[in-house]
């Protein structure tokens, strides 16, 4: 089965000449069906730049990036948008939703921007919401919640319409502890029902949620952490 | 400072905060109601989220001091049971310890820092990649930790969630440090480069 994600040898380079800059060195990473994968690393090891090639918000300048089995970069721009709208939501640490819309507005404009009826697209917005335990918030604008709220607003958006794949850039860097791990269990919840997710964050407590940790250092993937099988947790074991 | 000295305090004998909290966790457990050895043995275990398993020998001798010190006493026996109830003096001293804050004053004394210190001053031992190998391994960790968090019940599990929150934060400071440190070490060597170019 084709996995939702692929790089090949994927590189993005920037200038030329002896000005170039290697945002990200030919990386070759596969993610599973169901993987909620975190990129660690210091700023400007090429976190958001592997996630802007997945996105298809960036062009690979090397080797090929496929989202369910189709070649990113020869993507026409229509046929990118609909990648956007159908295949791969994005959350982002901030500016994520459009003031003068509701949160509901919020989560419909990408069914509607697809053609959706409005009723449709407005149903299937209410549904998404009730998922991240927003149901009740749906008529207000994003001005009237909370940091958190938001964030759940952004994700329910990201994830309407069926779409399988959501990347997140620090989507918990302005959030406090708690309504950071809120957002790191509906991720959770999105690859334990078989959806997909790639998380950048620089906080290791929230990285934790993963089943994959990979760590990028210099444009390059260094290292990467999945917790063996056998790794107990002794709290308990003693009683 | 010199580094054997930096080692030296770390090494420096450890408060004895283990004895400390078996103590005032037996008098918490005797300001509710009088209780026996055993009974206080595993109720001390389930309050601390089955983290802390302490043996019956040491209830009881944790016991017959706070007796001497006034702090405990022994309820008349039937001769099969030696029930204890606390005493005026043993709530007066708990909650002086409630009251207090936790400080701990000598430095960590652990393998890891040790061993990073250590590796720092070696000059010839590749320390970014020891640091990346303890980054991997505190993050494996976490990643259980979080596991075994995702799936407790957040109304019936409050004391295992506070103690797995404790193991969490400790562990996330600790790579908060590693990744610290090997900001430190690259901005160094990016100084010796310049300086020797």
């Amino acid at each position: 089965m084709t996995r939702p994600i692929e790089l090949e040898a994927a590189e993005r380079r920037f200038g030329s000449g002896h000005t170039q800059v290697v945002a990200l060195h030919p990386t070759t990473l596969g993610v599973e069906r169901g993987e909620l994968l975190a990129i660690m690393g210091p700023s400007g090891s090429g976190k958001t730049t592997l996630l802007s090639l997945v996105g298809g918000l960036d062009q690979a300048t090397g080797g090929r990036v496929l989202v369910e089995g189709k070649d990113v970069g020869r993507m026409s721009p229509s046929q990118l948008a609909l990648l956007r709208r159908r295949t791969v939501g994005y959350v982002f640490q901030d500016l994520n939703l459009l003031a003068g819309l509701t949160a509901r507005e919020n989560v419909s404009l990408p069914l509607e921007l697809d053609g959706a009826p409005l009723a449709a697209a407005q149903a299937q917005a209410a549904q998404a919401l009730e998922s991240v335990s927003l149901g009740h918030l749906a008529d207000r604008y994003p001005d009237d919640l909370s940091g958190g709220e938001q964030q759940r607003v952004a994700i329910a958006r990201a994830l309407v319409g069926g779409r399988g794949i959501v990347l997140a850039d620090e989507p918990t860097g302005a959030l406090d502890s708690m309504t950071g791990e809120s957002v790191m269990r509906l991720l959770r919840v999105h690859c334990d029902a078989g959806g997909t997710a790639v998380l950048v964050t620089h906080d290791a407590a929230h990285a934790a949620w993963a089943d994959r940790v990979v760590f990028l250092r210099d444009g390059r993937v260094v290292d990467e952490a999945r917790p063996a099988p056998t790794q107990e947790f002794s709290v308990g074991t003693t009683a | 400072m010199t580094l054997a000295y930096s080692v030296c305090i770390l090494l420096q004998s450890p408060f004895e905060e283990d004895t400390l909290s078996v103590k005032f966790g037996l008098l918490a457990l005797l300001a509710d109601a009088p209780a026996h050895g055993y009974e206080l043995k595993t109720a001390f275990e389930r309050r601390t989220g089955g983290s802390w398993a302490i043996n019956i020998g040491q209830v009881y001798t944790t016991l017959q001091r706070l007796e001497r010190d006034g702090l405990v006493t022994e309820l008349p026996s039937d001769g099969e049971r030696h029930d204890y109830r606390i005493t005026s003096a043993g709530t007066e001293a708990l909650g002086a310890w409630f009251s207090s804050p936790v400080v701990i004053e000598a430095p960590p004394r652990d393998e890891l820092t040790i061993k990073v210190l250590l590796a720092v001053a070696a000059g010839d031992v590749d320390v970014t990649e020891i640091l990346q190998r303890q980054r991997r391994a505190s993050i494996e960790q976490l990643q259980a930790y979080t596991r075994r968090k995702a799936q407790a019940d957040p109304d019936r599990d409050v004391a295992f969630l506070i103690l797995i929150d404790a193991l969490i934060f400790r562990t996330e400071a600790e790579i908060r440090w590693l990744d610290a440190s090997e900001a430190r070490i690259r901005s160094l060597s990016a100084r010796a480069g310049k300086a020797t170019s």
